[in-house]
């Protein structure tokens, strides 16, 4: 028998062997938790647990039909596997299912999947899924400390953390939150921003949005146009500034901000109906609260609350019993302010 | 040799299946889903941290630019949702009128003539009054799908155990409210009354006003005019897998004995139903019990490994259509409860819960009857 024939087998007779082994392990796993009472499906979750994996940790038994499992892998998240948030994604998923099913030797098994599915990648992987336990543990043994914090304080930590545990990959692995907070502290300083026009604030909005999202800031609008144009006129230094508009200048800076954040004709005419529909309901919600309060003046107990319905149903119709039950709970929701593209 | 096994093995594997996508995704809901924050909300004012990933990725961003990463690959490229923005701390009074208006605002801006509703704790409440209104405004059923995860419907414990501690802890909420709530929101957040809110029966006699679940619930039931059909994920945990402050909370101050039955609050611990006797189990996930979390439908969560996970409907318990009455069996059984504490399902981590997938087969489901 030549040499490279007895490598051959004896390679096979191993995998053969580890494949046994593997089986064994899938038909009698580690006793995972108990059903819910009532038929209801086995409990899911289990927060990771156990010592952090280092590159290079040996990798054990592969799970059973690992070509399956590997095949999976390889479908669900090869064609990106190059992103580290693509391979933390990876990682929860195969914890979420190695710790369910080994308690006590998920890593090895998680590693030994990696492996299999992506050895060029094998090392790397090793090392985030070390970076990642490392990072809940100390966030586990931070979580008073943390909680103590404000919530700049907190999030510069809790970034000194990531940066040191996970390096360069942590601004790649939490980039959407990156990008969210980037939105955040925009629109925060587009609020402090003195003597500004709406149209200026905007501008610098605008400007925020494609720094942040850079080329595909327009497909970010798509996707996301009516949070950011709510966000934006839920500012209070621009419903300051509509405020203090008349009417028709109101509604004009209210169509200019709408159609500087890309909203289309058809859009536009549709909140040009919702804008006049709300200006009607503020106009009666006032109305009826003035002659509410001439009502208070001249009745009380259930005498009033009898001419109080009759009020109600001739304002709102449909909605009187609504207003009724809100203002059972002591809430008037035309006394409260208006914010105009917003209510 | 053993090294070498793998490597024959990833050979194999990859000769016998090439990279590509995985197996199909959840289907395009026909219309838009709208997602409803519960109580406090987000530090990220556009709130895909609160809906999204451990990461900030939003649950509901579709795969649709070439190479795009940071989106959600199990829903469809098309798939549309908006998630809402209502006062962190308020009644739900105040925060479903709030998303209603919110929710027109969105309907002007997308085109939409309907809307699937899905809310997180207080949100579950809040989507059914933002029901109401819509249909009241409109005059036809706006809502689609309504689906509440982790709701409060019948109360929580917890909040009649903070506001029964008295002045200095209900002067703490507030405090509270208004630092976090007005960092990045407007003003206008009330604590005590959204704490309020969250106990079944009339908070106080004599304040004037009239709060609390038993009647919101009588205001805002369920009805097949306000939303065609109304369904819940119900969730609870034990032990060391809940989250910390929670683990704390009811190790410390207060564990809910949240899975007996009886008709409105008959033990007086501010949540309709009563115990079992058994506080340390299953029965509540730190926040909200088991007996109050049921509206409409409940749902049942499979999680599958290597395929989609996916919803389906427990038709055995049957529908809670009355919320203050619900059936013995929807208040007390375990069945198709999430093994999950009431942080888990958004985007609080760092846990391996895959809120990807779960809220992918929320959009499926909905897909399914929307």
């Amino acid at each position: 028998m030549s040499r490279r024939k007895l490598a051959a087998i004896v390679a096979l007779a191993a995998v053969a062997a580890a494949v046994l082994v593997i089986v064994r392990i899938w038909r009698d796993p580690a006793p995972a938790a108990a059903p819910a009472p009532g038929g209801g499906p086995s409990v899911l979750a289990a927060r990771a647990g156990g010592g952090a994996a280092r590159p290079g940790a040996a990798a054990g038994a592969l799970p059973a039909d690992p070509t399956e499992l590997v095949a999976y892998l390889r479908g669900r998240f090869g064609k990106h596997i190059a992103s580290r948030y693509v391979q933390m994604q990876m990682i929860e998923k195969l914890m979420r299912h190695f710790q369910g099913k080994s308690p006590d030797g998920w890593q090895a098994e998680l590693l030994a999947v990696v492996r299999a599915a992506f050895p060029e990648r094998y090392d790397e992987i090793a090392a985030m899924l070390g970076h990642r336990l490392d990072y809940e543990a100390w966030l586990g043994a931070n979580e008073g400390r943390l909680r103590g914090l404000g919530e700049r304080e907190r999030r510069e930590a809790m970034w000194e953390a990531r940066k040191r545990l996970f390096g360069d990959a942590a601004e790649e692995i939490w980039a959407s939150e990156r990008k969210g907070q980037a939105v955040t502290d925009a629109l925060a300083a587009i609020e402090g921003l003195p003597n500004a026009t709406v149209g200026d604030r905007l501008a610098q909005y605008k400007e925020s949005l494609v720094e942040t999202h850079q080329e595909n800031a327009e497909t970010y609008l798509q996707d996301h146009r009516q949070e950011v144009l709510s966000r934006f006129l839920a500012l209070d230094s621009v419903q300051r500034e509509l405020g203090a508009l008349p009417p028709a200048e109101r509604s004009q800076a209210l169509r200019d901000v709408r159609k500087g954040l890309g909203l289309d004709d058809a859009a536009l005419g549709r909140w040009d109906t919702l804008d006049t529909e709300r200006d009607r309901r503020w106009a009666v919600g006032q109305e009826y609260m003035a002659a509410r309060a001439a009502l208070g003046t001249r009745y009380a107990g259930a005498e009033l609350e009898t001419h109080l319905q009759e009020l109600r149903s001739r304002y709102f119709g449909a909605e009187a019993a609504t207003i009724a039950d809100e203002e059972a709970g002591g809430f008037f929701r035309f006394a409260g302010p208006r914010k105009y593209g917003l209510n | 040799m053993k090294k070498l096994g793998y490597t024959l093995l990833a050979l194999s594997a990859s000769l016998a299946i090439g990279d590509g996508d995985a197996g199909a995704g959840a289907a395009r809901t026909t219309y838009p889903v709208v997602f409803a924050h519960g109580m406090a909300g987000f530090n990220n004012i556009l709130g895909y941290d609160y809906w999204g990933d451990d990461y900030g990725t939003f649950v509901g961003d579709p795969c649709d630019e070439l190479f795009e990463v940071y989106c959600n690959g199990d829903i469809d490229s098309g798939q549309k949702a908006y998630v809402a923005q209502v006062q962190p701390f308020q009644t739900s009074e105040v925060r479903g009128l709030d998303l209603a208006n919110d929710v027109e605002g969105f309907m002007a801006t997308a085109g939409a003539t309907r809307v699937n509703l899905v809310g997180h704790s207080q949100g579950g409440l809040d989507i059914r009054k933002a029901a109401r209104v819509l249909y009241e405004r409109r005059g036809y059923t706006v809502v689609s799908q309504a689906i509440s995860i982790s709701s409060p419907h019948r109360g929580s414990p917890v909040a009649k155990y903070i506001l029964d501690l008295g002045p200095g802890v209900t002067s703490v909420i507030n405090a509270l409210a208004s630092y976090f709530g007005d960092i990045i929101y407007q003003s206008g957040n009330d604590g005590v009354a959204g704490a309020k809110q969250l106990v079944y029966n009339d908070f106080s006699a004599t304040d004037g006003v009239t709060t609390g679940m038993r009647a919101f619930n009588t205001q805002y039931p369920v009805d097949s005019r306000y939303a065609t059909r109304y369904a819940s994920l119900i969730t609870a945990q034990d032990g060391l897998s809940v989250n910390p402050a929670l683990y704390l909370l009811s190790k410390v101050f207060y564990d809910i004995d949240g899975d007996g039955y009886c008709l409105d609050d008959c033990d007086n611990d501010g949540a309709g139903g009563r115990g079992d006797g058994a506080r340390s189990e299953n029965d509540d996930d730190g926040l909200v019990g088991v007996n109050s979390q049921q509206m409409g439908y409940r749902l049942k969560y499979s999680e599958n490994a290597f395929s989609l996970d996916t919803i389906s409907t427990n038709t055995t318990l049957g529908y809670a259509s009355s919320l203050n009455a619900p059936t013995s069996a929807q208040m007390t059984s375990a069945s198709d409860v999430i093994n999950q504490d009431h942080m888990d399902v958004i985007g609080v981590g760092p846990d391996t819960f895959d809120e990807m997938e779960f809220y992918a087969a929320i959009f499926q489901y909905i897909a399914t009857y929307d």
